[in-house]
């Protein structure tokens, strides 16, 4: 600032003098028309545009500068970047960017900032505009202390009541048990439940039998197969490497186990995260402990990687920032990543708190790299370094050998009949090397760097553009309710950040998780952008009842069983899908939850059930990976499916709005195409359950009378019996000379098609 | 089908009403309208992977010529020796340039097929690109982002203008790569998703088999087909009309009858056998060099010619150097690969031009990046700084020139134009401001161009 004062002012006296006119005739006659030709249209208040943060339509506006810092310093044109720029010197800094100027307009732009940059072009606030980026939006809602105490409501539906009822809408009855059952059955398990348990709470359906049965879902194993599938969303898990030159990496089941395992446990999701980012720096009674503590940090290690980018410093920082992205959505419902370039345009977080977080993730191993990067792989405590570098080696392996099959398999298809043989010979081999590495104990995980570095602000998030040093630790701006603590010299800081996170004074950690759980169970949140509890995300629509329930978890040690109890034993989650009364305008879209909304099953749930219903489905835990040939004819459920961040997925998974591995995804998105369509009508998968499922009726039900084993078809499809209209459809079939199970395939493939079996009533 | 069948179909066909409102809880920012006059309806964008030597082909550099193995200093990119200074051998071109067409173009002797057709052309020389490997590269001529989750180019399309024939998906991709990005190349990321691109197949399939999958049943015969439809629709009808909260199940319900609709129509239109044999004889179909991609350009003329908005023609392989990526043996190995497109490409120009629909059909050329003047031995390294990508059709200048890269073809010099610029006059040219064809996710509006990008209106008919 006062190398500015100082300028303005020596312009000002100048200004009378010859000298100062003789300036300013040249800049009027060679600077001014050249910028406005060639730079205003990205630089200037005018065009509405200030590309890198850069405005060149005031003096003001040149000596502050962008991104990159001030753009002109008057009298030394070797040190302003713009000159830098004009003459195309450095190859990441060229402008204009289409054409470089003639030479004799550069050498005009640098003698005018030799002769002191005179330049009469008024102040247009540039730098007021700039510094105000981040107050007034910290009283945001979101941002605010969580209610602890004093609430109005003493349970869920005491606040969900009061609202139906200050809009003059009336609640919708009790849902028929049958309807009841099969929601229960899915939400908590992701399966169907059979004909008999059906006809058991038919014919007593009392809340205690509700919360036995509850109870007894939730100590199954399948619970955590069910509820671990929603995290795994959220770790954007998968088998694959991704980016450009994927490769396998079967090891990353270690990982799907630790997260089914811990929503088995009820693990407290505040020691769930600090496993999971900072599982390596915790202590640990035993090896056992130590090894899953480890095997948790794979949260932060699982992202795509661009692995061939060949700018490594630039694919480090990608791959932070895909960390901190993926942490900062799941965990706080928050866009960090926008703050990596800029302060975040909407919420109340700075470059240099991202750059805090970054460091943390900088000074944590990930890669190893060469022209092909590798991702790195630790050994888990208790193996000898013997067995480890075997394992890093078939790592290697895989690498190699997934490619060889896939390459043979695409010959094969292309005709090439001979490179079958060679295919078999690899699968095994492959099928040798999957079920070795069952046993290999390594995993994908954090661990800190052996020696630490200073990280620096990354100017637009550019590798090689460093601005200002920072130190590594958690936000210090951003949630100052939450104090960041002292991170040693000798530690990467995630264990602090991870403190930060759960610390009870964060208002973000647990009203995003809850709001999360409730999303699961009611088809969507109470704040509906469940990723976004930012200023350009959705306000709560109870805002009372998501404190109450964040308080309430926290208080029970952030148990998420308790936490789903809560909400399952509410009577609005009970409710019909049938609305009472529908007024006008008033909650169309059901925010209010007077009657439950209906929802389409997830494709996890869909394949797991066509296999229950045909007999078929293998309950069996999978720790390894299933070989990816058996993707589309497995029995397993669906959730150890190998999951690829390449072409090649479950066909039904894929066409039934399975998530890209590649990001992180909050809510399934609920599509309806015609894709699907011919997947269900025409696809060797669902004409061959159907057959199944056929045959599966005429042994199991082979007492039965046509009529009884129509009803009992609708049982395991519909978790209902057939209303009349519909019998009346299938009635004429059973009386075709067409053999029994042609006839009862045609019938299977039909409920498979239609929407009640879609969706949950 | 041919026009007045396709015309129908889009007027009344029951298909229409379905997607109509499987498209009514989507975004209205972008809208179906145009934000300008659009001079093109479509796009094919013919995709060269792997990087084909713009200086062996369409950038005929002289000074190159001349200086066969004289040494070169350029940055180092690689990993190894990124920002080292590195010494090289230039490598004059194998093949000899001659001018062609009124315009004058100098083409090299690899492409013979589209020197007689260069007065359609229009060449941009001073292309450049980020990423330096086949995938970050791939994946920004796609999507405009090397490693991001980013929508295709063909799903924006899709997204600002919506579909021409309800009863096809308006972004097709003719045999993708599985690498290299696979799938994410044609996703719609974070646009809804019935804006991804459906794959007919994929690298490395023969184009005979491939199909959209689950087209077609063939487990059961028609018949049964047949009862299982009727008795699927009554059913799905008595359902619907029996729940509460219809209006998702009836979209549901309606995407069968699109599906049925597709089955039936969509079959036809793969089918190649029906095109008159000169047809099939202009593009190579029945020459073995050229007609795997004679027929994906056969098929992607049909795509259009039925309201297909964006379809990718992948000459593509599965391999960690894909096509056209000589590194070593450019002499050998090129020559192969430039025969296999060059009379499909060219006849696709003459075909379209014949039914005039080049008019309005906009038809890109380019690889992910283009070579060095310099040589790895006998073969040419990646080069994303210069290369050459070809547009021709609707609203650009026919045998035009624009930019130039340096004297040996190393850096782009004149007339720069960056991927990004690529996007937004594609953009341009279908009526869409690459500055207001925005999508809001995760809490701000994204952009096929983020925050870059120029139209190069200087090719601009």
């Amino acid at each position: 600032m006062k190398n500015l004062k100082f300028n303005l002012l020596a312009f000002y006296v100048l200004l009378g003098s010859s000298l100062a006119s003789e300036k300013l005739a040249f800049f009027e006659s060679n600077i001014r028309p050249v910028l406005i030709k060639h730079c205003y249209k990205c630089h200037s208040i005018e065009s509405g545009k200030h590309k890198g943060g850069l405005l060149v339509d005031s003096r003001e506006a040149l000596l502050t500068g962008g991104d990159s810092g001030p753009s002109i310093v008057p009298g030394k044109s070797e040190q302003s970047l713009f000159i830098k720029a004009i003459s195309y010197k450095d190859l990441d800094l060229q402008m204009p960017e289409k054409k470089q100027l003639p030479e004799q307009v550069i050498k005009d732009f640098e003698k005018w900032v030799r002769d002191g940059a005179v330049d009469p072009r008024e102040v247009k606030g540039v730098a007021q505009k700039r510094a105000k980026m981040v107050d007034g939006r910290k009283n945001y809602w979101s941002f605010q202390s969580i209610k602890k105490s004093a609430f109005t409501q003493k349970t869920i539906d005491g606040f969900l009541n009061q609202k139906i009822a200050a809009v003059g809408l009336t609640k919708s009855a009790k849902a028929k048990p049958e309807s009841l059952l099969r929601r229960l059955y899915f939400d908590l398990t992701g399966l169907p439940p059979t004909p008999e348990e059906i006809q058991n709470f038919k014919s007593s359906p009392t809340p205690e039998n509700y919360e036995r049965i509850a109870k007894s879902l939730m100590d199954s194993s399948q619970f955590g197969e069910k509820w671990g599938r929603f995290w795994l969303d959220l770790a954007r898990y998968s088998e694959t490497a991704g980016g450009g030159r994927s490769y396998p990496i079967p090891i990353t089941w270690r990982y799907r186990s630790y997260v089914i395992d811990s929503f088995n446990q009820d693990k407290a999701y505040d020691q769930f995260l600090r496993e999971q980012i900072a599982g390596d720096l915790l202590e640990a009674k035993n090896d056992q402990d130590k090894a899953r503590n480890l095997i948790a940090t794979g949260f932060m290690a699982m992202g795509a990687k661009p692995l061939d980018l060949q700018n490594k410093e630039q694919l480090d920082l990608d791959h932070v920032d895909e960390q901190l992205d993926t942490l900062g959505k799941s965990t706080l419902g928050m866009t960090i990543g926008c703050a990596r370039c800029h302060d975040h345009e909407f919420d109340p977080i700075t470059t240099r708190d991202y750059y805090r977080m970054a460091a943390i993730f900088q000074n944590t191993d990930a890669m190893t790299h060469a022209s092909t990067s590798n991702i790195t792989v630790y050994g888990l405590p208790g193996a000898t370094e013997e067995r480890v570098k075997a394992a890093v080696k078939n790592i290697g392996v895989y690498r190699n050998l997934g490619k060889r099959i896939t390459k043979l398999e695409r010959e094969v298809q292309s005709g090439n009949k001979g490179a079958v043989k060679e295919i078999q010979q690899k699968r095994q081999e492959f099928a040798r090397l999957v079920k070795a590495d069952s046993q290999m104990p390594v995993a994908i995980a954090l661990n800190d760097k052996k020696k630490f570095s200073n990280a620096y602000i990354h100017i637009r998030g550019v590798a090689d553009h460093k601005g200002d040093k920072v130190e590594r630790g958690a936000p210090k701006e951003f949630l100052t309710q939450v104090s960041a603590e002292h991170v040693p010299q000798d530690s990467s800081g995630r264990l602090q950040l991870a403190n930060w996170l759960v610390a009870k004074e964060n208002p973000l950690t647990s009203r995003v998780y809850v709001n999360r759980v409730w999303a699961q169970l009611f088809g969507q949140g109470l704040v509906r952008s469940v990723d976004n509890f930012g200023t350009t995300g959705e306000k709560p629509s109870h805002p009372e009842l998501l404190d109450f329930l964040a308080s309430g978890f926290m208080q029970n040690s952030w148990s998420t069983k308790r936490l789903i109890e809560k909400i399952i034993f509410s009577e609005a989650y009970q409710r019909s899908t049938k609305r009472k009364l529908q007024l006008e305008g008033v909650d169309t879209d059901n925010q209010l939850l007077s009657y439950y909304p209906k929802r389409r099953l997830q494709a996890e749930a869909l394949r797991d059930s066509i296999l229950a219903i045909s007999g078929q489905l293998d309950t069996t835990r999978v720790d390894g990976v299933l070989p990816y040939d058996v993707l589309q004819t497995s029995n397993k459920r669906s959730i150890y499916l190998a999951t690829l961040r390449e072409e090649g997925r479950n066909h039904l998974l894929e066409v039934f709005d399975f998530p890209d591995a590649s990001a992180l995804r909050g809510q399934r998105t609920t599509t309806n195409l015609p894709s699907q369509s011919l997947f269900l009508m025409n696809s060797p998968f669902i004409i061959n359950q159907s057959a199944l499922a056929a045959q599966n009726l005429l042994i199991d039900s082979v007492k039965f009378s046509k009529e009884e084993k129509l009803q009992q078809a609708a049982l395991l499809v519909y978790g209902r019996k057939l209303r009349a209209s519909e019998k009346a459809l299938f009635e004429p079939l059973l009386k075709t000379p067409s053999s029994e199970q042609k006839v009862w395939q045609t019938i299977f493939h039909a409920m498979f098609c239609s929407v009640d079996f879609r969706y949950l009533d | 089908m041919n026009r007045r069948q396709a015309l129908k179909t889009t007027a009344c066909g029951f298909g229409s009403l379905a997607l109509s409102s499987l498209m009514a809880g989507e975004s209205k920012s972008a809208g179906h309208l145009t934000h300008h006059l659009a001079k093109a309806k479509r796009v094919i964008f013919l995709f060269m992977h792997g990087g084909p030597s713009h200086v062996d082909t369409f950038d005929y550099k002289p000074t190159l010529q001349k200086s066969d193995k004289k040494e070169f200093n350029y940055t180092g990119f690689r990993f190894e020796n990124r920002k080292a200074s590195e010494k090289g051998k230039l490598m004059a071109s194998p093949w000899k340039f001659k001018k062609h067409g009124e315009c004058g173009k100098y083409v090299s002797s690899l492409f013979p097929h589209q020197a007689k057709i260069v007065d359609e052309l229009c060449f941009m020389h001073g292309m450049h690109t980020e990423g330096i490997a086949h995938g970050p590269s791939t994946l920004f001529m796609h999507t405009g982002s090397t490693n991001q989750l980013r929508p295709s180019v063909g799903s924006w399309i899709s997204y600002g203008l919506g579909t021409e024939n309800k009863n096809l998906p308006s972004f097709v991709t003719l045999h993708p790569p599985l690498f290299m990005g696979g799938q994410r190349n044609y996703g719609s990321a974070f646009l809804p998703s019935h804006h991804q691109g459906s794959a007919i197949g994929h690298a490395g399939m023969p184009v005979e088999k491939a199909s959209i999958k689950f087209l077609q049943d063939k487990i059961r015969d028609s018949k049964t087909q047949e009862e299982h439809f009727s008795l699927l629709a009554k059913l799905n009808k008595l359902q619907v009309e029996k729940s509460s909260q219809r209006g998702e199940l009836e979209t549901a319900m309606k995407s069968f009858e699109l599906a049925a609709a597709m089955q039936t129509e969509a079959p036809e239109l793969l089918e190649l056998k029906n095109e008159p044999e000169y047809i099939k004889e202009l593009y190579g179909v029945n020459n073995k060099e050229t007609q795997q991609y004679g027929k994906m350009c056969l098929m992607a003329r049909r795509l259009s010619e039925a309201g297909v908005r964006f379809v990718q023609v992948n000459y593509s392989d599965n391999q960690n150097t894909p096509r056209f990526d000589q590194h070593g043996n450019i002499a050998r190995d090129h020559p192969a690969h430039c025969r296999a497109v060059d009379q499909p490409v060219a006849a696709l120009i003459q075909d379209l031009k014949m039914r005039g629909m080049l008019e309005d059909t906009l038809v890109v050329w380019s690889g992910e990046f283009g070579r060095t003047p310099y040589s790895q031995g006998t073969g040419r390294d990646h080069n994303p700084f210069g290369f050459t990508s070809w547009m021709a059709g609707a609203g650009v200048k026919p045998g035009f020139s624009y930019g130039t890269t340096d004297e040996v073809g190393y850096r782009a010099a004149d007339g720069r134009v960056h991927t990004r610029d690529l996007h937004a006059t594609i953009l341009h040219l279908l009526g869409l401001d690459h500055e207001k064809l925005t999508h809001r996710h995760a809490g701000r509006d994204f952009r096929l161009t983020d925050t870059e990008g120029h139209v190069v209106r200087e090719i601009l008919a």
